[in-house]
């Protein structure tokens, strides 16, 4: 390949790549039109909070352990800060896709000129940006009223927010994969609600992976429900940069795998629409 | 005659169900069109033609309830797969969460008196209560919306009590899959006594009368400030959310906002007060409190219905 043609190609994907940042960028910005609105809605999270900083207050106090599992009750409170923070801004995409199969939404969104799966990744990033923040800003206030700020570092923090991100971004390929079933199966709520609830409960939403019993804690880390909780979360509160570098490759590992799945079931899917004029 | 016959001969003076006087109400009511499910006033009303009374009685009444219960069901069979799959999403929900308390128990046995088995019949107790609820009263969960929108004239119309038509008249078909829920995980996972097992089914029964009062409570707001349905959603979901919680973890301030405010401090007692160790000053106090809060909700609910106004729509209830 000449000069030249290495020079157009590299211009073609930042074009590419801009016209998806574009529509991440008007996301936010729709988000943030009605950040009130948002914020109203995740009020009840303060009371979630609420409920963790007594509970676990009478867990340390009823144990007399400075430390479970190795977190202390500052760091187990912040730990539950992020996780329900992530877990309240995650968008429901599978259920948006589902929506567009059946609709037929699908239809108009093949007509245009961007790759759909990439138009919904710009949109679930943007959703996830707002909505986490919103989200941090409610259970953050309450955890610092009750045990102080964060047991956080600018490198935890620096290393903890790429984590997040590669989290959020296996998450969407998961629900993508889900999403499309949407082809064959009459109704994907249950799906959908068994990954969110196995995500919950074994990706570490509720309880910290250290506190599992061993065999299942073993298996889960290596799971990509592990990945999208607790690795990002451990790496904010109490980082260990071996641990750190083991979860960035879980996530790039699992990642490609769910884009390999989803693009097959997309693939196969599209085949299925039928498009009927008018 | 039908239930539209009625509903047309009761209103065409203004005289409302119950005797309601709504102010604000349109002189005309709003034009509905009921398809499939026809559910009739009670067996007095079974003879036609005859100058319609009010109908009342707790047969009566038992007997409308159980109709509308005969048609929600019909109606969530008709999609019999989604049904089944909500069921069991929703008996999958609960497991999902009871597991979490199990992984907790096996790594702290006892926190602050409370053990696993009491853990179990706490979240046996609040999926019984709630299941029965909104099982058989699901449409007070859109008793807000219904409310802003102007869409109780239907009801109004109707020899009936407003507050129970509106409420029997919609089912959550996952609330199925709590009932389900709480009565397995109850005998299979802390195998009861028999007294134990009457006393669970009996505190159920009142858990669901506080789920019910609670809940028309805060969705009656709505006749007051309007669009609060956001606020009637989070005043409930956090009665849901204290419930589920044992109350050995919250202590003065906060115990004293359970018993009044918040009267979760009544269910997530149950597994301690009632089905461990049975304390008669407690299940009394129990019994009081659920009378309470339906009789209140029910005052508060008629009192606040002065404020309604119709949208003056036309609706097709299919």
């Amino acid at each position: 390949m000449t000069e030249v043609g290495r020079h157009r190609q590299g211009a073609s994907w930042s074009k590419k790549i801009a016209k998806y940042v574009e529509m991440l960028r008007i996301t936010v910005l729709t988000d943030l039109a009605y950040a009130y609105d948002m914020l109203s809605r995740q009020l009840f999270l303060a009371v979630v909070m609420f409920v963790f900083v007594k509970l676990w207050s009478a867990t340390y106090r009823w144990e007399g352990a400075v430390s479970i599992g190795g977190y202390t009750m500052r760091q187990m409170l912040w730990y539950l800060a992020l996780t329900e923070s992530i877990s309240m801004s995650t968008p429901r995409t599978a259920a948006d896709i589902d929506d567009d199969v059946r609709s037929g939404s699908l239809a108009y969104s093949l007509t245009k000129p961007y790759k759909y799966p990439w138009f919904l990744y710009a949109k679930h990033m943007g959703k996830a940006l707002v909505g986490f923040s919103g989200s941090l800003i409610i259970a953050g206030a309450v955890v610092w009223i009750a045990v102080g700020p964060p047991p956080v570092t600018a490198l935890s923090c620096a290393l903890g927010l790429l984590t997040a991100l590669l989290a959020c971004t296996l998450d969407f390929w998961a629900q993508v994969a889900i999403g499309l079933s949407a082809f064959w199966i009459e109704d994907g709520s249950p799906y959908r609600l068994l990954y969110s609830r196995v995500k919950m409960l074994l990706g570490g939403m509720l309880l910290p992976l250290e506190l599992f019993p061993d065999v299942l804690r073993r298996v889960v880390a290596f799971l990509p429900v592990g990945q999208i909780y607790h690795g990002p979360v451990k790496t904010f509160v109490s980082l260990s940069l071996h641990e750190f570098v083991g979860t960035v490759a879980k996530q790039v590992l699992w990642t490609i795998v769910f884009i390999a799945l989803a693009g097959a079931v997309y693939k196969a899917g599209v085949r299925r629409v039928n498009v009927h004029g008018g | 005659m039908s239930t539209e016959d009625r509903g047309t001969q009761d209103c065409r003076d203004g005289t409302l169900a119950d005797g309601q006087t709504v102010r604000g109400l349109h002189a005309i009511p709003s034009v509905q069109v009921q398809c499939g499910t026809d559910v009739p006033n009670g067996p007095e009303e079974r003879g036609a033609g005859r100058p319609s009374r009010p109908p009342r009685g707790f047969r009566s009444y038992a007997s409308f309830v159980y109709e509308y219960m005969k048609a929600n069901l019909a109606m969530q069979m008709e999609y019999r797969a989604t049904f089944i799959g909500r069921v069991f999403g929703m008996m999958l929900n609960d497991a999902m969460w009871l597991s979490f308390w199990l992984l907790y128990f096996a790594r702290f046995p006892v926190v602050r008196g409370w053990e696993r088995a009491d853990v179990i019949t706490l979240w046996a107790i609040c999926a019984l209560g709630f299941g029965l609820c909104f099982s058989l009263f699901g449409n007070i969960s859109r008793l807000a919306s219904i409310v802003v929108r102007g869409e109780l004239d239907f009801y109004l119309t109707y020899p009936r009590h407003v507050l129970l038509h509106v409420a029997t008249s919609r089912m959550d078909p996952t609330a199925l899959g709590d009932v389900a829920f709480g009565l397995v995980v109850f005998f299979v996972l802390v195998k009861p006594t028999v007294t134990q097992a009457l006393l669970f089914v009996l505190s159920g029964v009142l858990a669901a009368c506080i789920f019910f009062g609670f809940t028309v409570v805060a969705h009656s707001l709505a006749f007051v400030l309007g669009s609060s349905e956001l606020l009637s959603e989070q005043a409930t979901s956090m009665l849901i959310h204290f419930a589920t919680y044992p109350l050995g973890i919250f202590d003065g301030p906060t115990k004293v906002v359970l018993f009044t405010l918040i009267p979760a401090g009544f269910i997530n007692s149950i597994p301690v007060s009632v089905v461990r160790g049975f304390d008669p000053v407690f299940f009394a106090g129990l019994a009081a409190a659920a009378v309470l809060l339906v009789t209140a909700s029910d005052r508060i609910f008629k009192a606040l219905l002065r404020k309604y106004e119709s949208g003056n729509l036309i609706q097709v209830r299919m």
